[in-house]
């Protein structure tokens, strides 16, 4: 529940595949289709020359190499910043405090009340953690729309009933909020995970 | 304070595609620095590492003249087949195996994999037959049951229906899910 602009990955995937379809396409259809490998060899020629003339003309002085080849270093170094972008761009939006409320400036200097997210974080960790139904959980925040809204990931025992941890953790996010106040808005998963899968199954009989 | 719970569970119920745009990312970074290293060493009259950039556009310019051709065209329907299966990736709505259980208040998220543990368990209790006899599978709107009775030992069908029914009814899904129980006809050898 990060704030990974997921829009924006998917443009982007979309752009890629198109890129390569259409140029897996043309390359695939030469075999297949001897006029469009003519046209294909055609351009080829003209771009080749083209682009030995072009070299040929635009030298930098001193050197045997041409303007151009600076350019398309530039032009890949650009490629190369966007992709990094792209790759800063994923994750984020962590939230560092579960709850504030504007409170009265009266003598204190801060007008909120923040609840500080490790502090909420260890309380809930330490009660879920002594749970024996529970084989893990982690406890985060993040910013939705501007809101602060605390994040619990619990990973039950095989067999336990989702409904009962929800009770639990129900009880658990209730308890902090008579300590902070006001129950922050919360996202609940339950997880299957691999621990879950491979812990030995308790059965009673 | 109304939270943006809709939000919420939207996006922990639909993949965010980040491995995929990752793995594209750096691919192409590599790709472009491969051929800035290329570019330099040209500039440098330094020897390639693979290929000159004139060699490049010379070998891309007469492609439709080299041999094999068909192995260059099966390459570029391999090409085509990854743009096609990256293009669908990013078109599908990439919803996971996850549904939103109902609860006043809060946004709870749970595996498909947990329920149908917590069905497996009831159905085993219920039916008196060990858990691996119980085979539960929860997919988005769907939820089967295959239990398997200990040979020589018939167990309850309506009370085993009626406990599945009441389970899944307890976690209020949504989307809801249709359930589908089936009593094994051959027992299993008991254990």
């Amino acid at each position: 529940m990060n704030d990974t602009n997921r829009a924006l990955n998917r443009i982007f995937i979309f752009l890629v595949g198109l890129i390569l379809l259409v140029v897996g396409a043309a390359v695939g259809a030469l075999q297949f289709w001897p006029w469009w490998a003519a046209r294909w060899e055609d351009a080829g020629r003209t771009t080749t020359s083209a682009v030995t003339d072009a070299l040929k003309a635009s030298p930098v002085p001193g050197a045997d190499f041409s303007w151009w080849l600076l350019a398309a270093l530039g032009a890949l170094l650009i490629i190369v910043i966007v992709m990094v972008l792209i790759i800063t761009n994923v994750g984020g939006g962590g939230s560092r405090e579960i709850y504030r409320e504007p409170i009265g400036k009266r003598g204190g200097a801060s007008d909120r009340r923040l609840i500080d997210t490790t502090f909420a974080a260890d309380a809930l960790k330490h009660s879920l953690d002594k749970r024996p139904d529970l084989v893990g959980s982690t406890v985060g925040a993040f910013t939705v729309k501007r809101q602060p809204v605390l994040h619990v990931g619990v990973t039950p025992r095989q067999g336990t009933s989702p409904r009962l941890i929800m009770t639990e953790a129900d009880t658990l996010i209730n308890n902090l909020a008579l300590v902070v106040g006001d129950a922050p808005a919360t996202c609940l998963t339950i997880h299957s995970g691999l621990r879950a899968k491979l812990g030995r199954d308790q059965r009673v009989r | 304070m109304t939270a943006p719970y809709a939000r919420i569970v939207r996006r922990e119920t639909h993949s965010p595609r980040t491995v995929t745009t990752i793995v594209l990312a750096v691919v192409i970074a590599l790709a472009c620095v491969y051929a800035g290293t290329e570019l330099v060493l040209r500039m440098l009259g330094q020897p390639p590492l693979l290929v000159t950039p004139e060699a490049a556009l010379d070998w891309l310019a007469a492609l439709p003249t080299l041999q094999p051709l068909g192995a260059i065209s099966a390459g570029g329907i391999v090409l085509a087949l990854i743009g096609l299966l990256l293009v669908l990736h990013a078109i599908r709505s990439g919803r996971l195996a996850r549904h939103q259980m109902v609860h006043e208040g809060r946004a709870v998220i749970v595996d498909n994999g947990v329920l149908a543990s917590s069905i497996a368990r009831t159905v085993a209790l219920v039916a008196g037959i060990p858990q691996s006899q119980a085979l539960v599978s929860v997919s988005h709107r769907r939820v089967i049951v295959d239990v398997t009775p200990t040979s020589g030992i018939p167990v309850d069908e309506a009370e085993i229906r009626a406990a599945v029914a009441d389970e899944i009814a307890s976690y209020d899904l949504r989307p809801p899910v249709r359930h589908t129980v089936r009593i094994n006809t051959t027992g299993a050898v008991g254990s």
